[in-house]
């Protein structure tokens, strides 16, 4: 009872015919692509933005009655007035501009060495097996611990930050990086190989291409974990520049809505290069197909 | 069928009840105390925060504490530590009752709507000062100029003990270069990373010292007036329990200070309990540098300041925009 695959095709498309007694009662046109993407986004703007605006009226209601200490949490308006005295003076221009230098700076030099230690990790097993203990032990101890000796080894300013910031973000590169050469289908690989394929044509037109999502993975991961390095390092080394530092300042006196605003600073800037990274990602997929 | 050999019921519960209470007992055991009151009055909780890490400086307090002097004025005292920022947070939230600081952090808070108010003040002496070595070009607080100072950072009273004394030398932080340095002035110092560094009197140049380097310093309160650490507490603590709390808590204090003063040798001996890895021979030499920033030129009775001194303090910090001109600083302290 087989029919050509022409004509199982023809069936496929064609109305199914409805069972005996059974009539359409009304014809409806099968939904169109445009309302559902319409739909969609909707979705992702309206119940956020709702839910921000709840969060900003609850905020606003338990600062404006007093109930709660201006010093514990200041009240939006004086924390607007901060973002935008700051912003407008340049304050947070010029301490976000230092931070974004030892952040990108870190996440650089991070990705300069995790990309071929991930790499040797997953092709020679003596590399892996001489190595993996001390990164694992690297990993256990709080790269914060390390940031008085940064400071003594390489004096002040912006370079123990930036060695500071790598060490947040390595550990986490090397990890995701060496994953996604290890899931590289092995037959693709032992294909290439027969067929003559030496390392760097294997690295660059295989293996490279083939963990390219797990890579861009990392540089996400990397990016948005640089921020946190960046302020921890201007935290701990007492920096006297940079969104840290300015977040010192203000603490110091005791000038909350100062803290707030550069918090948000910073979560802007966390958004932001999330952003970039998903950008990045986008752009290799696109590349890649 | 054999049975197992089971440990009976009743004496191994009792051993064990023998042996927990054994163990509450030895925790909850009090420290060394003089007289006791004799009284059944249970003692008021109060609690302080010090400054960042356990140190002899806080010998009073220390004394206080081992001699029974709290528990004789009817207080059972807690001591903390931690930095002084998030101190006054914990008094604002009640977690502690009283934070030792300086005067100029109590008008900072103040100025921010912090209603502390500072009940006694233990230091006559600012002991900030700016450290230079021996043999620098450095002589006199004009020779600053194009300098670089390195300091813990550009807040606090190291921050403006700076500026005191850049400004009594005619200068502004812009003629110099600031080098936020942590606390890694002795270093800084020793490598020749910066030319000169802000520190405590009690402090830096006598770990310089010891390490064999020569150095001078510039003494805040030889050329600013300022009021230096104290007892801070709320305004509310201060008017609804000044003589059952505050007032015992700094007069025990004092007491503690005295006893400190007198007796610099056994006050080492009783901070060693409460500084872990302490060097006796280097608490001595910062005890008696200590004591000289307590003691001032003792015009001031101890434990108390003058309103002159924080008129020209707030006159000064206001200069420098760190608080709002024409404070009422008259609110900002009372001589318990």
């Amino acid at each position: 009872m087989s029919t050509t695959f022409l004509q199982d095709e023809e069936q496929e498309t064609a109305p199914q015919a409805l069972p005996a007694g059974v009539s359409r009662s009304f014809s409806r046109p099968r939904q169109t692509r445009a309302p559902r993407q319409t739909s969609t986004r909707l979705l992702t703007i309206v119940p956020p933005l709702l839910l921000g605006v709840i969060l900003l009226l609850s905020w606003y209601a338990s600062t404006a009655g007093g109930s709660v200490p201006a010093y514990q949490l200041p009240g939006p308006i004086a924390v607007w007035n901060a973002l935008w005295d700051g912003l407008t003076s340049g304050l947070f221009v010029s301490n976000a501009w230092v931070t974004i230098q030892e952040s990108l700076g870190g996440f650089l030099l991070a990705m300069i060495i995790a990309l071929p230690i991930g790499y040797s990790l997953v092709k020679w097993r003596l590399f892996a097996a001489t190595v993996q203990p001390y990164l694992a032990a690297g990993q256990a101890v709080p790269a914060i611990v390390l940031a008085p000796f940064l400071v003594l080894w390489l004096g002040y300013g912006i370079e123990p930050v930036v060695v500071l910031c790598t060490l947040v973000v390595l550990f986490p590169m090397v990890i995701t990086t060496s994953l996604g050469f290890q899931t590289i289908d092995a037959s693709l690989t032992d294909s290439a190989r027969v067929e003559g394929a030496s390392f760097w044509p294997m690295l660059t037109r295989i293996e490279l291409p083939l963990a390219l999502p797990a890579i861009m993975a990392a540089v996400r991961t990397g990016l948005t974990l640089s921020i946190v390095g960046a302020l921890v390092g201007e935290f701990v080394n007492a920096s006297d520049q940079g969104l840290g530092a300015l977040v010192q300042v203000a603490r110091n006196e005791y000038n909350a809505p100062l803290m707030f605003a550069t918090v948000v600073i910073m979560a802007f800037l966390a958004a932001f290069f999330y952003g970039i990274s998903r950008g990045l990602t986008m752009l290799s997929e696109k590349i890649s197909s | 069928m054999q049975s197992s050999r089971r440990v009976p019921f009743f004496p191994f519960f009792i051993s064990l009840a023998l042996l927990f209470s054994m163990v509450l007992v030895a925790c909850g055991s009090s420290a060394p105390s003089s007289s006791t009151t004799g009284s059944s009055t249970p003692l008021i909780k109060a609690s302080i925060g010090l400054g960042y890490i356990p140190d002899v400086q806080f010998a009073p307090f220390y004394v206080a504490v081992n001699q029974g002097y709290y528990k004789d004025a009817g207080l059972d005292v807690t001591l903390n530590h931690g930095i002084v920022t998030d101190l006054m947070g914990e008094m604002m939230s009640g977690k502690d009752t009283f934070v030792f600081a300086g005067g100029d952090d109590t008008l900072v808070a103040r100025s921010q709507n912090l209603p502390v108010v500072d009940v006694s003040t233990l230091y006559q002496n600012y002991p900030v000062c700016i450290i230079v070595p021996a043999n620098s070009s450095i002589k006199t607080l004009a020779d600053l100029k194009g300098h670089t100072i390195g300091l813990p950072g550009l807040y606090g009273s190291t921050y403006v003990g700076m500026l005191a004394l850049l400004h009594a030398g005619g200068l502004t932080s812009k003629d110099v270069k600031l080098q936020s340095i942590g606390f890694t002035q002795v270093s800084a110092l020793q490598k020749g990373s910066v030319d000169a560094v802000v520190g405590y009197t009690n402090n830096e140049p006598l770990q310089l010292q010891r390490l064999g380097i020569n150095v001078r310093t510039f003494a805040v309160s030889d050329y600013q007036p300022m009021v230096s650490n104290g007892i801070i507490t709320t305004e509310s603590t201060l008017q609804d329990q000044d003589k059952n709390l505050v007032q015992p808590f700094v007069q025990a204090t004092i007491k503690g200070l005295n006893y400190v003063i007198a007796h610099p040798a056994e006050a080492v001996q009783i901070s060693k309990s409460f500084v872990p890895g302490m060097d006796v021979a280097k608490a001595t030499e910062e005890l008696q540098a200590t004591i000289i920033d307590w003691k001032g030129n003792g015009q001031t009775p101890m434990g108390q300041s003058e309103l002159a001194t924080w008129q020209s303090m707030s006159a000064f910090m206001a200069s420098q925009k760190l608080i709002p001109a024409n404070m009422d600083v008259s609110k900002a302290f009372v001589n318990s």
